[in-house]
């Protein structure tokens, strides 16, 4: 097993080829040159950014390069199959509730002159664009957060890379795309971290060819005029999502439909998120609620979900 | 003609000289003694004083001195739970001991207490990759 662990798009990675290879280690160095062509595509918090020049010229028709292009024909898609919840011009509303500088430059409890509540989230369907040229205009006033949906492509991309040279499997901070078994067929094994106690595991899942994803509010809050606020913006409010939930855990055919599913049962709530899930029997999920209470789908076991000792669960 | 001293007047003269020296040296001892032994007073004292301000321990040296108290009828708790009823004698007194210090047990800080939280890290369940809210 080779592996590769580096910080990029403000997160933690981690790349894994199951193969004794040098070409495999070789590939594993260059995972990070990837990463960072994205993030100086894809990232919000540089100022040099395709994202933020095309921020900046919202109104106006701008060419975009083909990695922009595909980040943002997979958020349309993801808009459109979660019905608006998951839609990366959530920007402006993440900015007002005080996300408009890198998570760790957050300095937290500011006061502001002006009471936050709710920014219009608009919808891609109002994006002007011509796919053979590759030009959008985004609406007058409007900005892009591709958040976790870059992160999923990102971790997708990577993945499907390294797969030539064996069993691959990419954490993108916590967005997991795997390309098939170990070598022999074996699964891997997964934690899934606790939001109340990161340092350890809630359990674990041990999965092959899959997409794994979390969603949670336990890590990336702050406060502003003495509210928490944290980063999952409902576009119904404009707000901070008011959910009884803490972290969704999503197993899916590929970390793109994980990440978007994660983010649905999020905004849903515990309830709403587990009739939504019945529905969409190729999602399985682990859901912590504020209480600590822990809800799985009925299916878990398909992931052969093993919960640590000393925690609650139901069905 | 002058007189003759006779022996015995000799003899006379000579004590009285000895006395004389024997009594200068008895107080030359005397003050010299008392000098030294006010000295040493005065370094001890000094000696204290530095010792006064260095950190004082603050454990307990003196043993346990065994002391008998009366029984009460009401329960005795402890921070661990009620007493026992040992060390209870027919006369009703319980044999006791001095209060001594009680040394602070603290865990000590393993490593995985100081690790940072790494979603990109496995475990220690045996899992190579663990997913969580991204960090």
């Amino acid at each position: 097993m080779k592996s590769k662990s580096f910080r990029a798009m403000g997160c933690q990675m981690s790349a894994f080829i199951d193969s004794p290879s040098n070409s495999a280690q070789e590939t594993l160095a260059l995972v990070p040159e990837w990463f960072e062509i994205w993030e100086q595509a894809l990232s919000r918090f540089r100022a040099d950014s395709e994202l933020s020049t095309i921020n900046r010229l919202s109104g106006i028709p701008s060419t975009v390069s083909k990695v922009f292009w595909s980040v943002l024909t997979l958020a349309i898609q993801i808009e459109q199959e979660s019905i608006g919840l998951v839609t990366p011009l959530v920007l402006p509303a993440l900015e007002m509730a005080g996300y408009n500088v890198s998570f760790e430059q957050i300095t937290g409890a500011e006061y502001g002159t002006t009471e936050y509540s709710g920014y219009p989230i608009g919808r891609l369907t109002d994006l002007i664009f011509d796919a053979n040229q590759r030009i959008i205009q985004l609406p007058l006033g409007s900005g892009l957060d591709f958040g976790g949906v870059a992160k999923g492509w990102a971790a997708n991309q990577a993945v499907e890379r390294m797969a030539a040279f064996g069993p691959a499997l990419m954490n993108a901070g916590g967005d997991i795309a795997i390309s098939d078994y170990q070598r022999g067929g074996k699964p891997w094994k997964i934690g899934v971290m606790d939001p109340f106690q990161p340092e350890r595991d809630l359990g674990t899942i041990s999965v092959g060819q899959s997409g794994v994803a979390t969603s949670g509010r336990d890590f990336r809050q702050w406060r502003q005029n003495g509210v928490f606020r944290h980063h999952i913006i409902d576009p119904c409010t404009g707000m901070p999502a008011d959910t009884d939930l803490v972290s969704v855990t999503v197993i899916a055919q590929d970390v793109m439909a994980a990440e978007m599913a994660a983010k649905i049962v999020m905004l849903k709530g515990s309830q709403a998120g587990l009739d939504w899930l019945e529905n969409e029997t190729d999602y399985q999920a682990i859901l912590v609620l504020a209480d600590a209470q822990i809800l799985t789908t009925e299916q878990i076991a398909t992931t052969q979900w093993r919960q640590n000792d000393n925690n609650e669960i139901a069905n | 003609m002058q007189p003759v001293k006779s022996n015995q007047q000799k003899k006379k003269t000579s004590h009285g000289g000895i006395k004389y020296i024997l009594s200068t040296v008895s107080l030359i001892s005397v003050v010299g003694l008392w000098q030294h032994f006010s000295n040493n007073d005065a370094i001890q004292a000094a000696k204290q004083n530095k010792t006064a301000l260095e950190p004082v321990n603050n454990q307990i040296r003196f043993r346990p001195l065994p002391t008998l108290m009366p029984v009460q009828n009401a329960v005795f708790t402890s921070p661990s739970g009620t007493l026992s009823d040992q060390n209870v004698d027919s006369a009703g007194l319980r044999q006791v001991t001095a209060p001594t210090v009680q040394s602070r047990t603290q865990a000590p800080i393993t490593l995985q207490q100081v690790i940072i939280n790494n979603p990109g890290a496995g475990s220690n369940n045996g899992s190579i990759t663990s997913t969580g809210s991204s960090r």
